[in-house]
């Protein structure tokens, strides 16, 4: 066991103990711990296999980052893959498996993959397909090899709920300069969300302690501070993994994604330590000094029992002390500068008197494994000529490696929200020159990194941030005047890579890239950072370049003979963190809206299908019927008797004004100012290039009010559209949506008017209420518009009624109706009455192009009028040979042809068109549709259709409509209709 | 169907039927002060009067929302009905005072996990509107809640903070039944 006596304030409960398993091996952890945490506690350090080559991997970094361990984590029932191991909090039962490996973490088969890497160049993928020929079966294999964890689609589903935040500051990181940033912001007034993606706050002031062991018990305070602070809200384990405008900001919880809008945001992320590039700095055991402080101090456990460390700044040495405090033996402290920094002479000298060797200008030529795979033994390198070689010392047999070379600042944030950046030769990193307005960063983000520096700077980000936020406190501008002090001595290396002959010197963990890789990628063109990163994939793996961004800037600088600064780094773009697909995917609304009625359709035997966002009954099941054999019989009954549709889902819509009828001659084709109160006109509206957007019915109630119908999917668009016209046009109209507010049936059928008449006192007569009349009264004693159409082709009525007394009057209508046969009729029905008459739907029988020209529709457009929407296209399209024209066509009685609507229409080897509209039609028995279809096509005897599975028929062309030309039912012309 | 839940920490009420009626144009405003009702003065806001029961929200420029929100026989409920019915008396109509059939469902929110209902549903910070609320009138929020435009008011009657939410019927089905779910996740 490796696990440490009590560390102060560390995250385990050592009282909860938790067992669990790990590549079908149980162990025992800690409440508390990590899967990285628990593993390692149990002297486990091989912890997953690479992506590319398979090699082994362990720890890195213990901060959330560590891509190369990655588990399939089960538990509960629920699969989880790709799961971090330094962010998976054990659990009581969790089983975990490394993802990536064929037969295991150990026995991985796919580790021939590390002996074969001669033939893997990079660049590898792109170059496989070049060639056709071999196309699929590379396809094959790289899908055979590719992907991490399994998704298990027996898991349950899991929904998140996406919360949405506001704050007037969020400051982003919990460590020191975070911590001081929002007391400061929070004492000026402000309202503030600090954010921290570890479950406790207090960052590196917790664990890169050394021999100051004082910060601690500041970073304490601070955090006391903070958690009685009434205007702080703490979001812990909460990844700030997105900037996007006007400071909005993406949190990835532990269950949930936070949308927060923040007026200001202070960001203090700090740092991400890189590694040291040398050859085999990928063996489990080689870790970042500050993986290995955050395993100490956090979870007390220690990585190692003897260990090297290889340093370029005061951290390794306080690292090293760190190491020392614990019972690590430390042999060799390896100085990559010529000299310990001003800062580090005095933690060099304490070394030293506690037995560490201190090499000046050395670093790591090569780390040896043991035949387990992990780090036995370090080579030290020395400069020799300006070169890296190795250094006479012999091997140094050690279990472990920590470096200490550099950072790199997590400016992800900083980038997305549009932070110029500028290289700092003094600290050899990039820090924010120009910030945009309300976007603060602090701490070691900011270049700063001595411990008071942080804090002095966290306070004077955060008083700057209220400031903006107008919160203002007498006596906080002198720290807001402050300016930010940068370390006395770098805590970045400028190049800490030891190119190795051999290679295995790796830059990218994620994707196993060598030194060598981005050598022959810089060789082969893709010299700029953009290129390098697309073509090498430096950077894109699951880190997104945390640890590799830095390092491969250099060796691209280095190859190409100029400065780091002169190199833009990539913008990594949100999310730049690992975020479950669940909290992406959030709990997921779909508004769905219902009639009035609906209740009395499920009663009905309704099957229902969406129309818009509404539900509405495609038809009634009937006992014993099929689909078809129930539409049919709707369709009769309506032909024959009386039926009653559901047409609630359609747009209705009030306009008010003097100006009313003037408006829709500017919205509408067709003429409504000299519409006739208590008439109605059908209407067809265009966009502005001419194409058909929607179309309706057009009432006039009176004088100075119309009342139209929209179709059902378009309802709020046309309002919209509508309110914004008036507005533009600067029309005194007012607009009123009624669509959710009425309720509509439409009662069609040659006795309709039979139905009707009992059920209201107004003169519905021919003469009194003619077709295409309008009326209002009291039906079945509910205020109540009344429209004569004629869309299904027979006598009808539309009966509008308040949407509370909907099914009220619905069950009055079934009821008079029950002695005359009515059928309630669904949406199939209806549309087999309209194509039996050729009433065309939009959307359906029109498409995004189609203008009213193609599809006969001359007689709704009145191009006389002085404007409408859409006029000025038209006369120019009306100049122009027609692309499409709408037909008709029909199949010899009592044949019943597989045509469906989408069906291609050809003409030789092309397509000339589309079925829009096709079905059976009872009343005819015939197979009957209509057509969008060339011109030429238009005017030939038939058409060829080619049906599913690719066999062709021909369909004659016939005029339309197909059924009652002379429309003879729906005006009840007919001698005996209705009786 | 009552989604209320006896000692909940989130309590969804669905509000009986109320006379409720809207009106628009020019006249509006006129013409509910000859009704003597209290207008709000400013737009997306409301006033309630308690002697009254009646709520009068302004929620747009020139157009209002006017609810009786005492029970049936009260003054208030025959007030409005009577002011509904001329309204829409067709025989009645005047220039520049258009009536507004107003067919909403009303919920009621209130517990001590309202908000985090609201924060999971709508994207509009409701806190600075809870601190501000009033039994007599505020703010009127319109706004879009799990994609259903709403309107909604924070009111507050002694301790207890309630709001009221006003939404198109055709989704009282999704809405109310989306609402519930969220309130059993929340930890009902």
């Amino acid at each position: 066991m490796k696990r440490l006596a009590e560390q102060p304030g560390e995250w385990i409960d050592r009282s909860k103990s938790v067992a669990f398993s790990f590549e079908g091996r149980r162990y025992q952890g800690c409440h508390g711990d990590t899967l990285t945490s628990a593993l390692m506690a149990c002297g486990v350090r091989t912890l997953g296999r690479s992506f590319k080559y398979h090699r082994r991997r362990g720890a890195l970094s213990v901060a959330n980052h560590d891509v190369n361990a990655m588990v399939q984590a089960v538990h509960a029932g629920i699969s989880v893959p790709n799961a971090r191991a330094d962010l998976l909090p054990i659990v009581e039962g969790l089983v975990a498996t490394a993802v990536n490996t064929q037969g295991g973490l150990s026995g991985d088969r796919r580790a021939l993959l590390d002996s074969l890497s001669a033939f893997l160049p990079v660049g590898f993928y792109y170059k496989a397909f070049y060639g056709k020929r071999l196309f699929p079966y590379w396809e094959r294999l790289f899908r055979s090899l590719a992907g991490l964890g399994e998704v298990d689609v027996r898991t349950p589903r899991r929904v998140s709920a996406k919360r949405y935040e506001f704050a007037d500051v969020v400051v982003v990181g919990g460590g020191p300069s975070g911590l001081a940033a929002a007391l400061a912001a929070a004492n000026a007034g402000a309202d503030v969300a600090l954010v921290d993606e570890n479950p406790h706050f207090g960052g590196s002031g917790i664990y890169a302690l050394g021999s100051d062991r004082a910060s601690l018990g500041r970073v304490g305070d601070l955090m006391k501070s903070v958690a009685a602070h009434a205007r702080i809200r703490c979001f812990p384990s909460t990844v700030a993994a997105g900037y996007y405008a006007d400071h909005w900001i993406a949190l990835d919880a532990q269950d949930c994604l936070i949308k927060m809008r923040a007026r200001a945001v202070v960001v203090a992320q700090g740092a991400f330590e890189q590694p040291a590039v040398f050859r085999n700095n990928d063996l489990p055991g080689v870790m970042l000094a500050s993986g290995a402080q955050r395993l100490i101090r956090r979870f007390a456990v220690a990585p190692c029992s003897r260990a090297v460390v290889l340093g370029a700044n005061i951290h390794a040495y306080r690292a090293a002390l760190d190491a020392l405090a614990v019972g690590i033996e430390v042999p060799l402290l390896l100085e990559l500068r010529d000299a310990p920094g001003p800062q580090s002479v005095a933690l060099a000298d304490d070394l030293r008197s506690k037995g560490v060797r201190v090499l000046n200008g050395t670093a790591v030529y090569a780390a040896h494994r043991n035949s387990t795979g992990e780090i036995d033994a370090v080579e030290v390198a020395s400069l020799e000529d300006g070169n890296w070689s190795r250094a006479p010392l012999g091997p140094v047999d050690v279990d472990g490696l920590w470096m200490s070379v550099g950072f790199a600042p997590a400016d992800g944030l900083l980038r997305q929200a549009g932070t110029a950046m500028r290289y700092e030769a003094r600290i050899e990193q990039f820090v924010p020159e120009r910030l945009p307005q309300g976007l603060f960063a602090c701490g070691k983000v900011n270049g700063v990194f001595d411990f008071e520096a942080r804090l002095a700077d966290g306070t004077r980000a955060g008083v700057a941030a209220a400031r903006h936020c107008g919160h203002e406190t007498q006596g906080r501008q002198e720290a807001e005047r402050s300016s930010t002090v940068l370390p006395g001595e770098s805590p970045t290396h400028p190049w800490p890579i030891v190119p190795h002959p051999r290679s295995r010197d790796f830059v990218d963990f994620d994707e196993d890239l060598q030194v060598k890789d981005l050598a022959d990628a810089v060789q082969e063109g893709f010299d700029s950072a953009e290129l390098l990163k697309r073509y090498a994939t430096v950077g894109m793996g699951p880190s997104q370049g945390k640890h590799s961004n830095l390092n491969a800037l250099r060796v691209l600088a280095r190859l190409r003979g100029v400065s780091i600064e002169t190199l833009a780094p990539t913008t990594a773009r949100p999310m730049f963190h690992p975020v479950a697909m669940a909290h992406l995917a959030g709990r997921g609304f779909t508004p769905e809206r219902r009639t009035p009625i609906d209740e009395d359709h499920v009663q009905l035997g309704a099957v229902w299908m969406p129309a818009g966002n509404w539900r509405r009954p495609e038809y009634y099941r009937v006992v014993g019927r099929t689909r078809a054999q129930c539409i049919e019989a709707e369709v009769r009954a309506v032909r024959a008797g009386v039926g009653l549709i559901d047409v609630g889902t359609l747009g209705k819509i009030e306009v008010h004004g003097v100006e009313a009828g003037h408006f829709l001659d500017r919205v509408y084709t067709g003429r409504f100012e000299t519409l006739k109160t208590g008439m109605t006109r059908y209407g067809l509206m265009l966009d502005e290039s001419g194409v058909i957007i929607d179309d309706g019915v057009i009432a006039r109630l009176a004088e100075q009010v119309f009342y139209f119908t929209t179709t059902t999917g378009n309802s709020a668009l046309i309002f919209r559209e509508l309110a914004r016209l008036a507005a533009w046009w600067g029309m005194p109209v007012g607009l009123v949506n009624l669509t959710g507010h009425l309720a509509a049936f439409n009662l069609a059928g040659p006795r309709s008017r039979e139905v009707l008449s009992r059920l209201t006192s107004i003169d519905i007569s021919e003469a009194a209420f003619p077709y295409l009349g309008v009326r209002e009264g009291l039906v079945a004693g509910v205020p109540a518009r009344l429209m004569r159409v004629g869309f299904v082709g027979e006598l009808g009525y539309e009966i509008h009624v308040p949407a509370g007394s909907g099914t009220e009057v619905w069950r009055a209508v079934r009821a008079c109706g029950e002695s005359f046969g009515i059928t309630a009729f669904g949406v199939e029905a209806q549309r087999m009455l309209r194509l039996e008459k050729a009433h065309i739907i939009v959307g359906q029988d029109t498409d995004g192009l189609t203008n009213p020209l193609e599809i006969g529709a001359e007689w709704a457009v009145k191009m006389d009028k002085p404007f409408f929407v859409g006029q000025r296209s038209l006369r120019i399209i009306a100049q122009q040979a027609r692309r499409q024209q709408l037909v008709g066509f029909a199949f010899e009685s009592g044949r019943r042809v597989p045509v469906r609507e989408c069906h291609l229409v050809l003409q030789g080897a092309d397509i000339a068109g589309r079925v829009t509209s096709v079905g059976h039609s009872p009343t005819l028995d015939q197979t009957i549709g209509l057509a969008l279809v060339s011109p030429a096509v238009a005017t030939g005897a038939a058409l060829r259709i080619r049906v599913d599975g690719g066999a062709e028929v021909s369909a004659p062309v016939v005029q339309l409509p197909f059924y009652d030309a002379a429309g003879a039912r729906q005006k009840m012309q007919l001698s005996g209709a209705g009786a | 169907m009552s989604l209320a839940k006896s000692g909940a920490s989130i309590s969804l009420h669905p509000v009986p039927e109320r006379p409720r009626f809207g009106c628009k144009g020019p006249l509006a405003e006129a013409w509910l002060r000859e009704l003597a009702l209290e207008v709000p003065r400013g737009t997306n806001e409301w006033t309630y009067s308690v002697d009254d029961g009646v709520l009068v929200a302004r929620v747009a420029t020139s157009e209002f929302l006017v609810e009786a929100t005492t029970g049936d026989g009260s003054p208030a409920h025959a007030r409005i009905s009577e002011a509904e019915r001329r309204l829409f008396d067709a025989r009645q109509r005047r220039a520049g005072l258009v009536p507004v059939l107003r067919q909403d469902e009303v919920l009621e929110l209130s517990g001590t996990r309202a908000n985090d209902m609201l924060v999971e549903t709508c994207n509009v910070n409701f806190v600075p509107l809870a601190r501000a609320a009033r039994a007599d009138g505020g703010r009127l929020v319109l706004t879009s809640m799990i994609g259903v435009g709403v309107a909604v008011i924070a009111r507050r009657a002694g301790s207890e903070l309630q709001y009221t939410i006003w939404y198109d019927p055709s989704f009282s089905h999704y809405f109310r039944s989306t609402l519930e779910e969220i309130a059993t996740s929340i930890g009902n």
